[in-house]
């Protein structure tokens, strides 16, 4: 019998994915506003972010270093890995509960500046960017109003659990020798959430009516009344 | 290769160098600035980077000292500065400093900087 409903897309694991992105977006011109009340310099809370992108990066490669046109904010992709489906949390007819992995990359750009006495180094720079978008990364999904990414609790609920898996810096490439530096940090975010399939929808049945009596030698008798549908 | 490197009519430019102590001398090389494909050797990608190098006779550095990468924030690095093919000046660190004592050449790979 085939399904006889249409099938709503996206999956859960693309709503999620697509609601971090929301979240991180939003946090950082939110926080950005609270530096500026504070009279602090908002920078440092800036983020670009995207989704799926495989080397969001790619702008910097062609930077000009006189031209200051170009964006050099840290950079955060965020982009679905993985899901696994929980066997003994699940239903084989209804619903699926599924831990989910979403790769989260920090970049930032790193060159080699000039100072009174010295100079900052470019891939120390680069590292400290990155760094610094990883941190604000973790702190947005994992701060206590984002316990549930946002989504509603209780009757139908999507999201159960969200946690930071790990953070993890890219190692440099022993033979990079580029103009720029750019450093970069993964963070795995798992993601326990239930997603629903289609069901069958059944068709309504006449009704039967059953009366059961209990006679004066305890024998069980059953008096039924039914429509005949043929 | 020293007369070719130096050779302002061919591929040689002038080259503005300035040492950990502040002092600058214009010296003659080869030089370039360009993006280029390498393959990640842990992954097998493709990535675009950007090279910056220059080729300056070992002759031309006499009592100027020896240019090296520096790795301790507190001292100033060694920079080069050469215009582009628009005749734009950029001025770059020393990441890496080659020498070639049989050909009498220092090649140095650069990266962008950034004055104070």
């Amino acid at each position: 019998m085939p399904i006889d409903s249409l099938i709503e897309l996206p999956n859960r694991f693309v709503q999620v994915r697509d609601r971090i992105v929301e979240i991180l977006a939003l946090e950082t011109q939110l926080q950005q506003a609270r530096a500026i009340e504070l009279d602090l310099d908002p920078k440092p809370y800036r983020l670009r972010v995207f989704a799926e992108r495989s080397s969001p990066w790619g702008e910097w490669t062609s930077l000009d270093e006189i031209d200051d046109e170009t964006d050099r904010a840290p950079i955060v992709n965020v982009a679905f890995q993985s899901s696994n489906p929980v066997e003994g949390s699940s239903s084989v007819v209804s619903r699926q509960t599924c831990e989910v992995t979403y790769r989260i990359e920090c970049f930032g750009l790193g060159v080699s500046t000039g100072t009174a006495t010295g100079r900052l180094h470019a891939d120390e720079m680069a590292a400290a960017e990155a760094q610094r978008a990883a941190s604000l990364v973790h702190s947005i999904l994992m701060a206590g109003t984002y316990a549930y990414l946002g989504f509603p609790r209780g009757a139908g609920q999507i999201v159960g659990k969200r946690w930071v898996q790990s953070i993890t810096q890219y190692e440099p490439r022993q033979d990079e020798r580029q103009i720029f530096r750019i450093g970069g940090l993964s963070i795995l975010l798992n993601v326990r959430l239930d997603e629903t399939h289609p069901q069958v929808i059944g068709t309504v049945c006449e009704g039967v009516d059953v009366s059961l009596r209990r006679g004066e030698t305890g024998e069980i008798y059953a008096e039924m009344s039914f429509g005949d549908s043929l | 290769m020293q007369a070719f490197t130096q050779d302002l009519s061919g591929f040689g430019v002038d080259v503005s160098v300035t040492n950990p102590a502040g002092e600058t001398r214009t010296m003659r090389g080869l030089t370039g600035d360009v993006s280029i494909e390498q393959v990640d050797m842990g992954t097998g990608q493709v990535f675009t980077m950007r090279r910056g190098y220059v080729s300056l006779s070992i002759e031309q550095f006499e009592g100027f000292g020896t240019p090296r990468a520096t790795a301790d924030g507190g001292t100033h690095p060694w920079t080069v500065s050469f215009p582009d093919s628009e005749g734009t000046q950029r001025t770059y660190s020393v990441l890496e400093c080659r020498p070639d004592r049989a050909l009498g050449l220092y090649t140095m790979t650069l990266e962008a900087f950034c004055g104070a």
